[in-house]
């Protein structure tokens, strides 16, 4: 059975230079639900699909890491060498690989895909973005490419509906015979190979009879204002800031509808079922915890919106670029920016885009700082905090809300900052690291690609609501559930659970910080996952009082309980605490070793701890 | 608007700090060959850290120690001359 | 008092599923290995090994984060 499968699949592996559409051509290949951005370096996983060819093989395509050539200067790139020979453990080599180079810019791929033919793997050209180039005047004539080159061509248009067909259709090694044996590929490359390469690079632009693009005037224009060193930084801080003030003045609507929703179901199911603890479980545990998070979806959604719309449009690398010299300052890379900019998505694939940096002391600071970056894990509990302590007054043209997000954005930051500073000044002496990073021309956001990635957030965030949080939540509710209070008790029930003894522990540790016991007790779950303290909160309050219905109700309840000194307090302990397990693990495998997993857990708890301490005793004595 | 002239060798880059021939063979990756035309199209604060360079069809940002490894010699209609990249007068002229 | 057993089963399937999800993602694969291999040996669980467990060892193998789905690979293929 298993011989009978492989005899029928192809291997086949996608190499091109970055920005190329590499990743939009393989998405358009198998179908797979992926983000497609357009700086270099965001393929830094190993990603591979299937699809059934045309004559009915199963094909196993798979993404190589975006490269310039087979010299590698960082361990993306080394990864596809090490693959295409073949040298890389548990990845066989590739039976066939498809070289994709953007027409627009052809010399730059095709100087990267004589080196790969010279490997003598078989060998399909895609020419894509075929439709920008025709329109920007490029001329290439397709079969004397082809002819040339002696390697079929295949004109491709990665983003448009049935753009690859014909790729497709030439998938299949049987109709071309094997290049030349392997050419040994050496740590460096000679600068007579080199001058070969360029040779031959030359000879075939010449018999393809390339003439390059037209520039865009407007390109020029907009980088004029925008790569401008003070106009340029004024206006990322622009959008920066425009971001945040939409996460909260365009989601508003949405999240009252979703609330309602929340409330009138939970009324729904108190009235339509049998009281006891099944109907508890539900609308307190279910109901007032899980649905306490959902709420937080339209300003996910349109924080999303906004990263995946500049990874588009060629912006993201400029503002690295704008960032550099002041991120140079503190020890980091401009490249560092990209990393740290997913970092406030999720610091995961954050950590994990850190393999761009080809510097190792470069790049273990940018993993170290990067939780420090505000995810999104965080919003759902800034966001309450905020609505229920920090008045929606207009200050000048803003709202006071959106500049407290902004200013817990740029505290992340700033914190950031200040740690790569110190570990500059005292981690010992650094080797320089380039950073050779391309602007890609400037493009309108896919419509498609766009509501593709926000409908991955969505799911994202829908699948850990239904399926982390909600079962934390259920746990959670059945231990501050039992034991039962004893006869006669005053308090709320929660105090004599399991739970509540926990959480009047915790106080002990916490109380210096301001903290009530209903916090000490979000905490405990939310070291798993940041965004279930809001949840736990959601349930443990529903549960304190006295059968309202407060699930629905949250920021009322914390506006009316806690003093402004304590919601201050624990925003400044989720600035820097590192309650996310999946990124300590990440951090674990990313360096390979628990040295750094470790350093780092104890450093943010450190942090964490001082600045809720400072914060709620500044703000105490200011009351 | 300037012709590049060579690459030089790790020599030129700021001593000890970049002894990499890696980034000579890169610059040459990226399309900063002989004979290829580029132009500074931004520079970053008043020295000019990085610099954002065209060659190509395609934009580069480089840093002054990268960019000080291209050789360039000025378009006829100015200044002619060996000169490198970052070098006041040559690129302020190109920018 | 049967309220109080489907509390106690979803309970345990709630801690269960969390302490799975929570687990990392090496720890996830030893065990999916130990079952698989445990399976092996029983004909009648044949047809779930082949079905159910085989793709999760492959999706548990192939890498990404734990608890983040962003990196999930569980498309299946036209």
């Amino acid at each position: 059975m298993d011989a009978l499968v492989e005899t029928r699949s192809l291997r086949v592996a996608l190499v091109g230079v970055p920005n190329c559409g590499k990743t939009a051509l393989f998405n358009r290949l198998t179908g797979s639900r992926q983000k497609v951005a357009n700086y270099p370096g965001v393929t830094v996983e190993r990603r591979e699909g299937e699809r059934i060819g045309d004559d009915g093989r199963v094909l196993r395509v798979l993404d190589l890491p975006g490269t310039y050539s087979l010299h590698p200067t960082t361990l993306d790139e080394a990864i596809t060498r090490d693959v295409l020979l073949g040298r890389l453990a548990g990845v066989p080599a590739p039976e066939l690989v498809v070289c994709v180079v953007d027409a627009v810019h052809l010399p730059i791929g095709l100087r990267l895909a004589l080196e790969v033919k010279r490997l003598g793997l078989p060998m399909v050209l895609a020419l894509n973005r075929m439709d920008v180039a025709r329109r920007r005047g490029v001329g290439i004539r397709v079969e004397q490419l082809a002819a040339a080159l002696g390697v079929p061509v295949v004109p491709t248009v990665a983003v448009r509906r049935g753009g690859a067909d014909a790729l497709i259709g030439i998938l299949d090694p049987a109709r071309w015979p094997q290049g030349a044996p392997v050419a040994a590929v050496g740590a460096q490359i000679g600068a007579a190979e080199a001058e070969r390469l360029q040779h031959d690079m030359r000879a075939l632009l010449a018999a393809s009879g390339y003439s390059p693009p037209r520039d865009n005037p407007w390109f020029a224009r907009i980088d004029a204002l925008l790569l401008q060193p003070f106009a340029g930084l004024l206006a990322l801080l622009a959008i920066l800031f425009v971001m945040f003030q939409a996460v909260f003045s365009w989601a508003q609507a949405p999240m009252d509808w979703i609330e309602a929703g929340m409330a009138a179901l939970g009324d729904l199911v108190a009235t339509h079922m049998p009281p006891g603890p099944v109907a508890d479980l539900l609308v307190q545990g279910v109901i007032g915890g899980a649905g306490t998070v959902l709420v937080f979806l339209p300003q996910i959604v349109i924080l999303f919106f906004f990263i995946l719309a500049l990874e588009d449009s060629g912006y993201l690398p400029r503002a690295a670029y704008l960032l550099d010299r002041l991120m140079g300052f503190v020890g980091l890379s401009g490249r560092a920016f990209i990393p740290l900019l997913s970092s406030h998505a999720c610091a995961i694939p954050g950590i994990m885009a850190t393999r761009t940096i080809p510097n190792w002391r470069d790049r273990l600071t940018t993993i170290m700082i990067a939780p420090l970056m505000t995810c999104s894990a965080r919003l759902p509990v800034y966001l309450l905090l905020i609505g229920a302590l920090i008045p929606a007054h207009k200050v000048g043209p803003f709202n006071l809300q959106g500049l407290v997000m902004f200013i817990l954005y740029a505290i992340g930051i700033l914190s950031g900052v200040l740690v790569s500073f110190v570990v500059k000044q005292f981690g010992g002496a650094r080797q320089y690291s380039p950073l050779m990073l391309e602007l890609p021309d400037y493009q309108w956001p896919n419509a498609a690609n766009l509501l593709l990635g926000l409908w991955e957030r969505v799911k994202i965030f829908l699948s850990r609501v239904g399926g982390i949080i909600l079962a934390l939540m259920i746990v959670l509710w059945i231990l501050s559930t039992w034991p039962a209070p004893p006869e006669g008790a005053t308090g709320p029930a929660i105090q004599y659970s399991l739970a509540g003894r926990l959480g009047a522990m915790l106080e002990h540790v916490f109380a210096p910080l301001g903290f009530n016991w209903q916090i000490s007790i979000a905490l405990v779950p939310g070291l798993a996952a940041r965004e279930v303290a809001v949840g736990a909160l959601g349930t443990v309050y529903a549960m304190s009082a006295a059968g309202d219905d407060l699930a629905a109700q949250l920021q009322p309840v914390i506006a009316g309980s806690w003093s402004l000194a304590t919601g201050l307090s624990l925003m400044a302990w989720y600035i820097f605490a590192p309650q996310c397990l999946s990124t300590l693990a990440v951090v674990k495998r990313e360096t390979n070793s628990w040295r750094y997993p470790l350093i780092m857990a104890g450093y943010l708890f450190a942090l964490a701890y001082l600045a809720a301490f400072i914060t709620f005793r500044v703000a105490s004595a200011w009351g | 608007m300037a012709v590049v002239t060579s690459l030089r060798e790790s020599a030129s880059l700021d001593a000890g700090r970049h002894s990499d021939e890696s980034l000579v063979a890169r610059l040459r990756d990226l399309g900063f060959v002989p004979g290829a035309r580029c132009e500074v199209v931004a520079r970053m604060w008043l020295g000019g850290d990085p610099i954002a360079v065209r060659i190509a069809g395609s934009t580069f940002a480089l840093r002054r120690a990268e960019a000080a490894a291209v050789q360039v010699q000025m378009a006829p209609a100015q200044a002619a001359g060996r000169e490198s990249l970052t070098q006041p007068g040559t690129s302020a002229a190109a920018a | 008092m049967a309220q109080l057993l489907i509390v106690a089963i979803i309970g345990t399937w709630a801690a269960l599923f969390a302490a799975w999800k929570l687990m990392p993602a090496r720890s996830r694969l030893r065990l999916l290995l130990a079952l698989d291999g445990w399976a092996a040996a029983r004909p009648k669980l044949s047809a779930w090994r082949t079905r159910s467990l085989k793709p999760r060892i492959a999706r548990a193998a192939g890498g990404g984060c734990d608890g983040c789905a962003a990196h999930d690979t569980a498309h299946r293929p036209r």
